[in-house]
């Protein structure tokens, strides 16, 4: 098992080193004017020269790779070109943001399509057909319709939440409950309705098998052949699908970090991909991949513990 | 300008606009020190700081913010912490800052500052003449700043209340640029120091609350009590936030989050009931404009010809276009000038009125009867306009070809020299000499035309201290059709009912244009 982790950490890093070398050599050879955007269409030659070597981007595409490359060994990510704070402190502050949707979304997810798969699948008839009928609906109603809906119902109208903003649970638990809740119930749509049918169909696979009717024949509940046989068996599968919401939702919270005004990950890596600010783009490649690598390894470390039978020795 | 800035569409533009400075040159030696009217310098009472947090918000977080390096957009963060050797009201009236007085020498190449006494910087350094020249010549050599001051050549602190500036040559927009980010002053110790890129220490009407600030989402700016002129300042405490999207700001004002959003749309004064808010628009912010930036005909030839550049002016019927686009919004214009400033003429905009067999008859004048081909750059910021400017031109007999071109390499493009004629926005700065120079230079002015008449007004201009020193450069600029300006827009706004708004000449610069309901 160790030899397995230490592997996978290995190709994590490699996939790690080869995505950001992609990221900024890629960025570099487009060559976004960064210096022209933060000074403006009126600047001149001289002044955009100046900027550029102030800001060390004249300097050989080799050297710059490498000087960054020297700082991630060192916790350094480099500053960003235009607002000029380290990229380390900015993705400490805007994580937190952008983890607690995800996080709590990532729970709403689970509960709810654990619920109507588990149901689903025991009960069948009409409560199978009505919640795959939910399931599919959430599934293709837009998330950004929802949260504009629920901004103006709870935000605006009754005022149960702000519409925009993000309050630290360190600051006031209630108020980080507040600012999070909507944005995360608008990223678990998507993910409840592939979830729930993921675990609706492992579910009637495990209930239809031999070991599910010995269970039966030997006079065990219901209930307990669900939730302590079934559903463990059932969840193997349903947990990749659930690493792969997890991540879409990370990529998706841009879009929720828009509508409530969040000040999270994604909202940081799109304004630095749009202005070209490269140690920025760097970081957030870096953490992103990072992120993928993790989750992975995550997945696969509860899988063996879910289901023995895929443990690597 | 930062390039968040101009991602925007048009009146984002116009609500993000370049807060630099105002008025003309000039001397002024009966100026007083002590609290003044924010619109109209006038001296006020005395009154109690309102136990209010102002809520506002702003589309890109700010840049860089020490003296010299600070690059545009919305100032207010900046202008708040630091003061400037000089003070804009909202009608961007020069009145006294740091500098009580100031005074020219005859020749308009000395600019002699007296600067006020007894004030201190918020981390306790003395701010006297020398703290303002350190400022000065770090914005002198400042990566943002530096070129809109090249014309000073030397900054002395002559004793503890005097800094005299001389200049190579008489430069008008001296005294608007020392109201604003080019004027600002900060605590000498950090001049030079990193922190201060995000932790600027001035002397300010307010300080930069460093525990209530999240670099980049949240900046918290709490009153300096120290200041001299506090009364102007009501709110005990400002809150700025970064809200990229205008819809999430207006959902906020909406849940009494905030207390102003700009809108893009007077239609949307609807979704906001008297009873709660105030709607309104704004002054003049921004100017939507074709620049004819190939006037010697290097890449496309028949752009040299005066004719063809006026011709283009007079295919627009802009007055349609505005009604159309953006009722009560846009405005027909064809001046490059802020209509408040003193260089705009009711007359001149009459130069170019709608009119295509005149325009047709200039382009076959100009050997150009059957009209010509052009290709121009498509960017977010010119997709609104790019089916008018297809069919007017059309109408005419010119074709355009749309080259879509991602924003980030706009600049590099048109400064490249790659397109004769392109659709950019422009933010007035309320200041006709910075408004004019602006156009001139840059990506604006990627041929870097020039001519002996146009040089000889702007030296006129700038040595002249009258309201209209540059109408005559205005003038000029139109008669020569050097740009197809279409339209300026007074953006929409809506603030709270716990607010009252002032609709200032320069927008997003400062705190001033809000005050506590009463």
């Amino acid at each position: 098992m160790l030899t397995f982790i230490l592997k996978r950490i290995g190709s994590g890093l490699v996939l790690i080193f080869i995505v950001t070398a992609i990221t900024f050599f890629l960025t570099f050879g487009v060559g976004i004017p960064v210096a022209q955007n933060i000074l403006g269409p009126s600047a001149s030659a001289d002044a955009i020269a100046n900027l550029e070597a102030q800001l060390g981007i004249d300097r050989p595409i080799m050297e710059q790779y490498f000087s960054w490359l020297i700082g991630v060994f060192h916790g350094d990510l480099g500053i960003s070109y235009f607002t000029r704070e380290p990229v380390v402190n900015a993705l400490i502050t805007r994580l937190p943001v952008t983890m607690s949707i995800v996080l709590l979304s990532c729970l709403i997810t689970l509960a709810i399509s654990v619920v109507l798969g588990v149901a689903s699948a025991a009960r069948g008839g009409w409560l199978d057909k009505a919640l795959q009928g939910i399931a599919t609906f959430s599934y293709v109603f837009p998330a950004i319709i929802l949260g504009i809906v629920l901004v103006y119902v709870f935000a605006i109208a009754l005022r149960w939440v702000p519409a925009i903003g993000f309050v630290p649970i360190s600051k006031s638990v209630s108020g980080w409950f507040a600012s999070v809740v909507l944005p995360a119930v608008v990223l678990s749509i998507g993910g409840i309705a592939s979830l729930a049918a993921q675990l609706r169909g492992s579910m009637i696979d495990e209930l239809n098998s031999e070991y599910v009717r010995s269970l039966r024949a030997r006079g065990v509940s219901e209930i307990s052949i669900l939730l302590k046989h079934t559903l463990r068996n059932a969840a193997s599968p349903a947990l990749t699908t659930f690493s792969l919401a997890f991540i879409s939702m990370f990529g998706a919270s841009l879009f929720v970090e828009k509508i409530f005004a969040l000040p999270g990950f994604g909202t940081y890596g799109y304004t630095a991909t749009i202005q070209g600010d490269l140690p920025a783009m760097l970081g957030v490649s870096l953490f992103s991949v990072g992120l993928v690598v993790v989750v992975n390894l995550a997945v696969d470390l509860a899988n063996g513990w879910l289901n023995p039978k895929v443990r690597v020795r | 300008m930062k390039i968040s800035t101009h991602l925007r569409v048009a009146t984002a533009v116009v609500a993000a606009c370049l807060a630099l400075s105002a008025c003309s040159g000039g001397t002024n030696d009966d100026t007083t020190s002590g609290a003044t009217d924010p619109v109209t310098g006038a001296a006020t009472s005395s009154a109690p700081a309102v136990d209010y947090t102002l809520h506002l918000s702003m589309q890109a977080p700010p840049s860089n913010l020490s003296i010299g390096n600070y690059s545009g957009g919305d100032t207010t963060i900046f202008l708040s912490v630091y003061d400037t050797i000089l003070h804009k009201d909202l009608e961007a009236a020069i009145q006294p800052g740091l500098a009580e007085k100031w005074e020219y020498n005859a020749d308009m190449t000395k600019l002699t500052l007296t600067i006020r006494q007894g004030i201190k910087f918020t981390n306790g350094e003395a701010l006297d003449a020398q703290a303002v020249a350190a400022s000065l010549k770090a914005s002198c050599a400042g990566s943002s700043t530096a070129e809109n001051l090249k014309s000073i050549s030397s900054v002395d602190a002559t004793d503890a209340s005097t800094v005299v500036i001389t200049l190579s040559k008489p430069d008008a927009a001296l005294i608007p640029l020392l109201g604003g980010i080019h004027g600002a002053v900060g605590a000498p110790s950090l001049l030079s120091d990193e922190s201060s890129q995000l932790k600027p220490i001035g002397s300010g009407a307010y300080i930069l609350d460093e525990a209530g600030s999240t670099p980049g989402s949240v900046y918290l700016l709490k009153k300096n009590p120290d200041f001299y002129n506090a009364d102007l300042y009501p709110f005990a405490t400002v809150e700025e936030r970064v809200i990229a999207d205008n819809t999430a700001a207006q959902n906020a004002v909406k849940a009494g989050q905030l207390d102003y959003s700009g809108l893009p749309s007077m239609d949307l004064f609807s979704q906001f009931p008297a009873a709660d808010f105030t709607t309104g628009n704004n002054r003049p912010g921004a100017i939507g404009i074709l620049f004819l930036a190939d006037r010697e005909g290097k890449v496309v030839p028949a752009l040299a010809h005066q004719e063809v550049r006026q011709a283009i002016n007079l295919a627009f019927d802009r007055a349609t276009i505005a009604a159309k686009l953006g009722p009560g919004i846009m405005n027909p214009t064809v001046q490059v000038v802020n209509p408040a400033g003193g260089a705009w003429g009711d007359d001149i905009n009459a130069t170019y009125n709608y009119n295509v067999d005149k325009a047709k008859s200039l382009l076959a004048t100009a050997g150009f009867a059957d009209g010509f081909a052009i290709t121009m750059p498509s960017t977010v910021m010119s997709t609104q306009f790019e089916p008018i400017i297809t069919q007017s031109l059309a109408d005419i007999g010119i074709t355009v070809t749309w080259e879509s071109v991602p924003f980030q390499d706009f600049y590099t493009k048109v400064f490249g020299g790659n397109y004769g004629m392109y659709f950019m926005y422009n933010g007035f700065v309320g200041n006709d000499a910075l408004d004019i120079n602006a156009v001139m230079g840059g990506a604006f002015n990627p041929f870097y035309s020039s001519t002996p008449e146009l040089q000889d007004l702007m030296d006129k201009a700038n040595t002249s201290t009258s309201a209209d020193a540059f109408k005559g450069v205005n003038k000029y600029l139109v008669d020569q059709a050097w740009f197809a300006p279409i339209v300026y827009m007074t953006p929409a706004y809506v603030i709270s009912n716990n607010v009252t708004y002032t609709p200032p000449v320069i927008t997003a610069a400062s705190v001033l244009p809000w005050a506590p309901a009463k």
